[in-house]
């Protein structure tokens, strides 16, 4: 029997900072104890990453009073009599680039279609083209192929299309075309292939490309016109990225030597959690985790639209969108070219000047972990936050919920390194413009994305980290929709607290409302909406009693109606931006946004 | 060595004299031309290489031009692998009893027919051969040669790195202008003839200047910043040494510019496709005779990787303090304090050539070597 572990670390090796945190028993319970960050180390000078591994541990050891890690920067485990040391270190990691990839298919509504599915829930891949038969006539031409094949230089090829049985002449001749690529390139040039189309040509592709570098074959993932396959073939697609990437990044043997098998992607573990989280509380979950390189939403069904547990299935179905090519720190020039400086600025409370923008921006990605010191610079970096977040929602709207959102959960620095937690908050309900009643929470501790791979390796310890330490409760937020009137009153609600007190409050439309109310404290919320605003429940003007939990900031109304709505006039843009912030920001915040940007500059005695 | 919980920070260098190496990229199929321990100038070819093979191939659908039922064309080709053709010549045929089932298939290239494969005839056209070649770029000695992948040129020399720019190589005499105390050079404080002269300005450049730079035969530029579209318009390698927009180049660094005035110099901008840690940083590197004496430091290159500590040279890279040079005055890793922006981080005090001292997040510091 697998030996009980009273002492773990888990490690989340970014492409920009490395945190590590130590998770303990205390008292029968697992508890997150301590925590510790470093500038991830795969660059020069170190080119280690378990450099920055150990910098974040010594801050633990400080904190702790005892080592993990010997003099000569190896890990000690199992924990020592003498309490050093720990039994289990989990690391996740997204240090490696991704992998460029061009997705071929016979046809572009249909196979396609079903790939950019499969590679869209793909951890460390980057979509960089896709090409179908029926794309148009020049595409039976074996030239317009190499054309675009030399011009995309992929390094992995993901063929799909036809389903099991069918038509096999078109798929032979895509099959060969690609061949024909690999061909003509010197061998150390050659992509990875990956075959995931009709599985009885199998054989015939492997045929077609022995001696031509490697194929690998996968499930097809579309078997049928009616049923997709994409889940399996996006698992054994990631097992590529992580045989190929990131093993690759330097340091990373060493660590897999301490944990005993290779990192787990990082996006796949926040997957993971997500699945963990609404399966065991019976929600429906989304997650969102804004890294430097990259942006993950996932999402998970876990009860039924009846309010029920949903059955217990694989983790495989949890929604997953990772787009590798969206970040907030390094990766910000690639999300610069799908993001205008106008979808940006739209967020500010002052007029900015795009290229001011940009510059900002790209600044920032010379430096992905610096961090702003000044409000424009921290209002352009939520501005892009914001955007990055829109963008990937849009792409993961297939898995939207039928029945709206019982959790939204916010990880990365972005959104966990606010001047106050309302920021975060007010982030989340921008980028997703959620309807209903949901809860917000926050990875305060950055440990989200290492808990999924921790609930394989040790439930329990994830369980109770989940439970008492990893996340900030925010609140409870009651969203609405339909049509709203800005000044006119759009909701009344009274909060019967458990401990007899009651709130009333009257919220008029587009604005935010705070309602405080403790974490400690819980209720009965009773929802009276205006004749033509929703409060979620699906028909306007329908009131609604809900159970409700306090938080850090308490109730949040958000009246601004869905989707939100920009003026095209600047300055009346700029001032209902104002007026949001005013809603949402504390009192404290508001005066400092206020205060001239000035830096805390003290003069040498 | 056991390392403090202090945090380790980016590193970038501006090094009167140092042991520098220069890792030179080259296609697979490139020829190299040196070997180690080979001493190299900067203006010599170090391998050669020709233009990749699919750019000049073209692909004859036989099978589906014949009409044929299989992909087999063995039976119906008329040119066999490895011989020429030429624009219209014949190179399959399919022929039958009945003279309007005659089909003919015509190269539509000159070439060499490469092979016959799955129905499709691929003809290497004729054309001059693009052989490009890779310099070295320093002089130095060659201290390894990897066929195929790469070779190591190390020198001894002064060493500025900047933090971004326009994608190049150039090879100059550096050429300074005059400090200007605008924020932003115009191109009427270019000289007039900047024949091979990598151009050095402490301030910030526009795309006219970039233009103006060409035109007086500049092989490059080195600014203190550019613009965010300067690469849609340079037609030679830019180094910014702070950043994009309106920056000011530290004196510390303009003076050791100074210093090198009239040197032929090597300009390294590598490109921004790759992610960040995966490539070197823009460097200016002026190569120098080996002193009589050279001294390896390996004390240095331990420090290198070290966190920071007292008394360690540092760059600010964000507002309010950006681009200022200092040093850290204290040890204290753990205090927080709240910026201007609201947030609450850990940092140091750091101490700025103009005697201000001000209290920075480590996170916004860069140690200069």
């Amino acid at each position: 029997m697998r030996k009980q572990s009273n002492s773990l670390l888990v490690a989340d090796i970014g492409s920009t900072m490395t945190t590590v945190a130590l998770i303990e028993r205390v008292h029968g319970r697992y508890r997150f104890v301590a925590r510790g960050e470093s500038l991830t180390t795969h660059g020069w000078p170190w080119s280690d990453v378990t450099i920055g591994v150990c910098t974040a541990a010594r801050q633990i050891e400080q904190l702790v009073g005892r080592a993990l890690f010997r003099d000569d920067g190896t890990l000690i485990r199992p924990r020592t009599a003498h309490g050093e040391g720990v039994d289990d270190f989990v690391v996740v990691s997204s240090a490696a680039p991704p992998m460029r990839a061009v997705l071929v298919g016979l046809t572009h509504d249909i196979s396609l279609r079903s790939g950019h599915r499969a590679l869209a829930s793909v951890t460390g891949v980057q979509l960089v083209d896709s090409f179908a038969l029926d794309n148009g006539a020049e595409w039976r031409d074996p030239n317009t192929w190499l054309t675009a094949l030399q011009r995309a230089c992929p390094e992995l090829v993901l063929i799909v299309g036809g389903c099991d049985g069918g038509a096999d002449q078109p798929m032979l001749d895509l099959i060969h075309l690609v061949a024909l690529y690999n061909r003509l390139l010197p061998p150390a040039e050659r992509p990875l292939v990956c075959y995931a189309g009709n599985v009885q040509l199998a054989e015939a592709a492997a045929r077609a490309f022995a001696g031509l570098g490697e194929l690998r074959v996968m499930a097809n993932v579309r078997p049928s016109p009616e049923t997709e396959n994409i889940n399996r073939t996006a698992l054994d697609i990631e097992a590529l990225y992580r045989e190929r990437q990131l093993m690759r990044t330097p340091g990373m043997t060493r660590v897999a030597e301490w944990t005993g098998e290779v990192a787990v992607p990082a996006a796949r573990s926040f997957g993971q959690l997500i699945h963990y989280v609404g399966e065991r509380y019976a929600l429906n979950v989304i997650g969102f985790d804004v890294g430097s390189g990259q942006t993950t939403v996932a999402s998970y069904c876990g009860r039924t639209l009846d309010g029920a547990s949903a059955p217990q299935r694989d983790e495989s179905v949890v929604h997953l969108t990772v787009r590798t090519d969206l970040g907030v720190g390094w990766n910000i020039p690639s999300a610069l070219r799908q993001i205008t400086p106008e979808q940006i600025a739209r967020w500010f409370p002052d007029e900015v000047d795009a290229e001011k923008i940009r510059e900002i921006l790209l600044n920032k990605s010379l430096y992905p972990q610096s961090v702003p010191a000044e409000m424009t610079e921290l209002f352009v970096e939520h501005a892009l936050a914001r955007e990055v977040m829109r963008v990937t929602c849009a792409a993961h709207s297939d898995a939207t919920s039928p029945k709206g959102w019982d959790l939204i959960l916010g990880s990365g620095r972005i959104l966990t390194r606010t001047p106050a937690p309302s920021y975060a908050a007010l982030l989340l309900l921008d980028a997703l413009e959620p309807v209903g009643v949901t809860k917000l929470a926050l990875d305060v501790g950055n440990i989200a994305t290492t808990l999924g791979a921790l609930a394989k390796h040790n439930p329990l310890a994830a369980a109770d980290v989940v439970e008492y330490d990893a996340f900030l409760t925010l609140g409870t937020l009651v969203a609405t929709s339909g049509r709203i009137v800005p000044g006119d009153a759009a909701l009344r609600l009274r909060i019967e607290c458990h401990d007899g007190s009651t709130v009333q409050e009257a919220v008029s439309g587009g604005t935010i409302r705070i309602i405080p109310l403790p974490s400690y404290r819980s209720g009965t919320l009773a929802l009276h909406p205006a004749r033509e605003v929703d409060v979620g429940v699906g028909r306007a003007g329908t009131s609604a009693i809900v159970e409700v939990e306090g938080g850090m900031l308490g109730i949040l109304v958000d009246t601004r109606g869905r989707p939100l709505a920009f003026p095209a006039e600047a300055q009346a843009r700029c001032q209902m931006i104002r007026r949001w912030l005013e809603d949402i920001l504390p009192r404290q915040s508001r005066s400092i946004r206020t205060q001239a940007d000035s830096g805390r500059v003290l003069q040498a005695a | 060595m056991k390392q403090s919980g202090a945090p380790l920070v980016p590193i970038v260098r501006c090094e009167e004299w140092t042991r520098v190496r220069i890792e030179r990229t080259m296609p697979m199929t490139a020829e190299v031309l040196v070997q180690e321990g080979e001493r190299v100038k900067a203006t010599q070819a170090i391998a050669r290489a020709t233009n990749g093979v699919p750019r000049r191939v073209h692909v004859v659908d036989v099978a589906g031009m014949l009409g044929l039922p299989t992909r087999d064309v063995s039976s119906v080709m008329v040119k066999q692998r490895g011989e020429r053709v030429h624009v219209g010549e014949l190179l399959a045929v399919r022929r039958s009893v009945l003279p309007f089932a005659y089909r003919a298939c015509r190269s539509p290239v000159d070439g060499r027919l490469m092979t016959v494969w799955y129905g499709w005839a691929v003809i290497e056209a004729d054309g001059e051969e693009e052989v490009g070649e890779v310099l070295a770029w320093v002089d130095g000695n060659v201290v390894a040669v990897v066929p195929g992948s790469h070779v190591i040129i190390e020198t001894e020399a002064a060493c500025i790195e900047g933090v971004c720019g326009v994608a190049g190589e150039a090879y100059g005499v550096l050429q300074l202008i005059r400090e200007t105390l605008s924020a932003q050079l115009t191109p009427e404080q270019l000289p007039t003839d900047a024949t091979d002269a990598i151009l050095v300005t402490n301030v910030s450049i526009s795309h006219q200047v970039l233009e103006r730079a060409a035109a007086i035969g500049a092989r490059g530029v080195v600014a203190a910043g550019i613009s965010t579209t300067a690469s849609e318009v340079a037609t030679l390698p830019v180094m910014a040494t702070e950043g994009y927009g309106v920056r000011s180049m530290a004196p510390e660094r303009f003076r050791l510019f100074q210093e090198l005035e009239g040197h032929y110099a090597t300009l390294m901008v590598p490109s921004e496709h790759m992610p960040p840690w995966l490539r070197h940083r823009p460097a200016i590197i002026v190569s120098r005779m080996p002193r009589s004496h050279p001294e390896d430091n390996p004390e240095r290159d331990t420090r290198l990787g070290c966190p920071i500590c007292k008394g360690d040279r540092v760059r600010a890279v964000r507002a309010p303090m950006a681009d200022r040079w200092g040093s850290i005055l204290t040890e204290m890793w753990d205090e927080q304090i709240k910026t201007s922006s609201g947030l609450t981080l850990a940092g140091v005090e750091v101490c700025f050539s103009t005697e201000a001292v001000a209290w920075l997040p480590y996170l916004n510091l860069e140690r200069i070597v």
